[in-house]
This record gives structure tokens, C-alpha cells and sequence, in this order.
């Protein structure tokens, strides 16, 4: 008996987008209070109520995003949401970079690397600018791609 | 087999319409989730007048050691800013070598109502190893904010400002952050303090001891 297994892209890209956002949902469900320390170290020009709205939202949207998308269900209105949230991370990264302000990404919970040099590299605002980049890329690709169907 | 589309411009905007339902029943149910999820938990986050510890007060009885790096109540934004860029050029202190052996010793863990017990009875320097961002929206009364990634010179200032035996409990944000065990070696290898201290549960911890209901009387 001969077992073939297909290669889609499609469907690998699709998990993967779902790993990363379900790993940074639960990061920052499980501690608001650090998200909402993280988030207000962007200095972004948001007023206190919108910031706390973010905090308790965006995590949310993450998770419901990262499950419709293991799913499979909603997929396309999920990939739009993490299209959205993807452009707001390389927006919200990008401003930091560019003004030089040296925080944590306060993205994905990396704990389990320790306090090395390794878990510096992934936190930092750079390295989170060009991985939001290849995350926005790969999600508006998975858009585009659903639209044909 | 499917009907055939008589007009393909229609059954695109109804396409798109669903899309944008089906994106708006997301947000809401984010939002939904989210605002129910944050009022229930212990560690949510509530306007700051409401939830969070009063940036400055210290606990009666205690001394807020290095008043230089107290975060004062009143600073100007676009010099923060403007400092906290010119502060991204400076390197991430080493640590010294070799490192005394209470840096590489276990640290010893504390717990909220322990370092609240010692930080009353003035025997402690509570320290908040979280970004000034983090201790800027709240703190435990009577910390004083020296961040984990402190360049080497304020590190060095702080560990100037105080005795060698001086006590230092040192917190970060909650039991996975880590940034207070790194700042205890770090203190531990620039300041020689001998009796250093964490609390890993951290602001998480005091903050759910906080909200929780007092304990019934015996």
C-alpha cells in the first residue's frame, strides 16, 4: 500500500500563523499587567483607556484568530484580523526602532531560553520588526490565496 | 452542481460583505472575551487611579533608599524619551569576573507576605527590576526601580548609595519573568552585596494579594 503525502504550503503556512499567534495569546492572557507595562513602553500616542483597551482586546484577538485558523473555520476573516495585527506589530516594532528606544517586544513569552543571549536577540525590537514583516508577508499571501478559491 | 452566476460583481460584494461580518463578529467576540476576562482576573488591568499602587508612596517606616533613582512624580516626557535613546547606546553591563561566589549561589525566594513583614520592619531595600515603564504604572510601595538592563554605571551608582550589608529583595514583573534573578547576580557581582533576596512571584503576587478578601478572623 502506498501512503502519498501532499506538500501544501498553503496549509503549513496557515499552522504556522496559528502556532505563533495562539504562543503570543496565552503569553499575554496569562500576565495583563506585564502586556500592559510592555505595550506602554512603546510610547505610542495612545491615551491611557485606548492603551488598557488594547491590552485587554488584542490578546483575545490572537487567540480567537489562532483557533479559527487550526480550525479552519472563518479562515479568511481570521487571516484579515491577522493581517491587521501583523501591520500594527511592524507599525508599532518599526517606531520603536526608529526612535531608538531600547525595550523588550514584550511579543512571545521566551522564558524556557533562560536569561542568554539568545533570548536578548529574539526580544528585542529589530529582530520583532523583520519577524512581524515575514508574518504580515505570509498572511497576506494565505489572504490573497483564499480570495482565488 | 451549482447555479450559475448571473452577475459575478454581486456575488463578490456579498463575498466581501461576509468578510467583513464574519471580521466584525471576531472583534466582538474579542472584545466580549477580553473585557470579561480582564475583569475577572486578579492580574487585569484597571485605570490607574483604581488598581495600581501610587507611583512614590513608600510604606510607613520604610526608607526608599537612593533617592537618585526614584523615579520622580513630575518628569517631562520628551526628556525621558530623549535620554532613553541616548541610554540605547550604551552597552548592556558585564558581569564581573570572576563573580563572587554569592552571585553564582542559589538565591534565596521570598514570598509577598514575608517581604511585606521585613519591608514594614524597615529591614529590607525593596528593589523593582522591571523597565521604569512597568514600575511607572505601578509598584509595591516603598520599591525603588533599578531596571535589569541597567547600564553598569547606575548599577554601580545604586550599589554605591548603600551599605554592603545592606538587605536587597529584588521583584520583577511575575514567576516567569526572570529579570530579577539576572539583576540579583548582577548586584551580587558589582555591589558585593552579601544578602540578596528575590521574590519571584513579583508584582503579580502583590498585586492578587491585594485584591483578594482579607482572611476571616480566628
Amino acid at each position: 500500500m502506498k501512503i502519498e503525502v501532499e506538500f501544501d504550503l498553503k496549509v503549513v503556512l496557515r499552522w504556522f500563523l496559528a502556532a505563533i499567534l495562539l504562543w503570543a495569546a496565552l503569553g499575554k492572557i496569562a500576565n495583563l499587567q506585564e502586556f500592559h507595562a510592555n505595550l506602554a513602553a512603546y510610547k505610542l500616542p495612545l491615551s491611557d483607556p485606548l492603551l488598557r483597551l488594547a491590552v485587554t482586546v488584542v490578546p483575545w484577538l490572537e487567540l480567537l484568530c489562532g483557533i479559527l485558523l487550526v480550525a479552519g473555520k472563518v479562515r479568511r476573516a481570521a487571516l484579515l484580523w491577522s493581517v491587521i495585527l501583523f501591520g500594527v506589530f511592524v507599525l508599532a516594532t518599526g517606531q520603536a526602532w526608529g526612535r531608538g528606544l531600547e525595550i523588550s517586544c514584550g511579543c512571545l513569552k521566551l522564558e524556557f531560553l533562560g536569561d542568554g543571549p539568545a533570548k536578548h536577540l529574539l526580544e528585542t525590537v529589530q529582530f520583532a520588526f523583520w519577524r512581524a514583516l515575514l508574518l504580515l508577508a505570509a498572511a497576506v499571501y494565505l489572504l490573497r490565496a483564499s480570495r482565488r478559491h | 452542481m451549482n447555479p450559475p452566476l448571473d452577475h459575478p460583481h454581486d456575488s463578490s460584494v456579498t463575498s466581501n460583505a461576509r468578510l467583513w461580518s464574519q471580521a466584525a463578529c471576531i472583534f466582538a467576540a474579542a472584545v466580549v472575551f477580553g473585557v470579561l476576562y480582564n475583569g475577572l482576573s486578579p492580574l487585569g488591568v484597571r485605570p490607574q487611579a483604581a488598581g495600581v499602587a501610587a507611583v512614590g508612596s513608600a510604606a510607613p517606616g520604610v526608607a526608599v533608599a537612593k533617592p537618585a533613582l526614584v523615579h520622580p512624580g513630575v518628569f517631562n516626557e520628551t526628556v525621558s524619551m530623549t535620554l532613553e535613546a541616548l541610554a540605547s547606546n550604551i552597552a548592556q553591563p558585564p558581569l564581573v569576573h570572576p563573580m563572587p561566589a554569592v552571585a553564582q549561589a542559589e538565591i534565596p525566594k521570598l514570598t509577598w507576605p514575608q517581604v511585606r513583614d521585613l519591608l514594614v520592619a524597615g529591614k529590607i531595600v525593596l528593589v523593582d527590576a522591571r523597565p521604569k515603564a512597568a514600575f511607572d504604572l505601578g509598584h509595591i510601595p516603598g520599591a525603588v526601580c533599578l531596571a535589569s538592563n541597567a547600564p553598569l554605571a547606575e548599577l554601580q551608582a545604586f550599589a554605591s548609595g548603600l551599605p554592603k550589608d545592606s538587605a536587597l529583595v529584588i521583584y520583577c514583573g511575575a514567576n516567569t519573568c526572570g529579570a530579577s534573578q539576572h539583576l540579583a547576580r548582577q548586584l551580587a557581582a558589582v555591589g558585593g552585596f552579601q544578602s540578596i533576596s528575590e521574590m519571584p512571584g513579583g508584582f503579580a503576587e502583590y498585586t492578587v494579594a491585594q485584591t483578594a478578601p482579607a482572611a476571616p478572623a480566628p
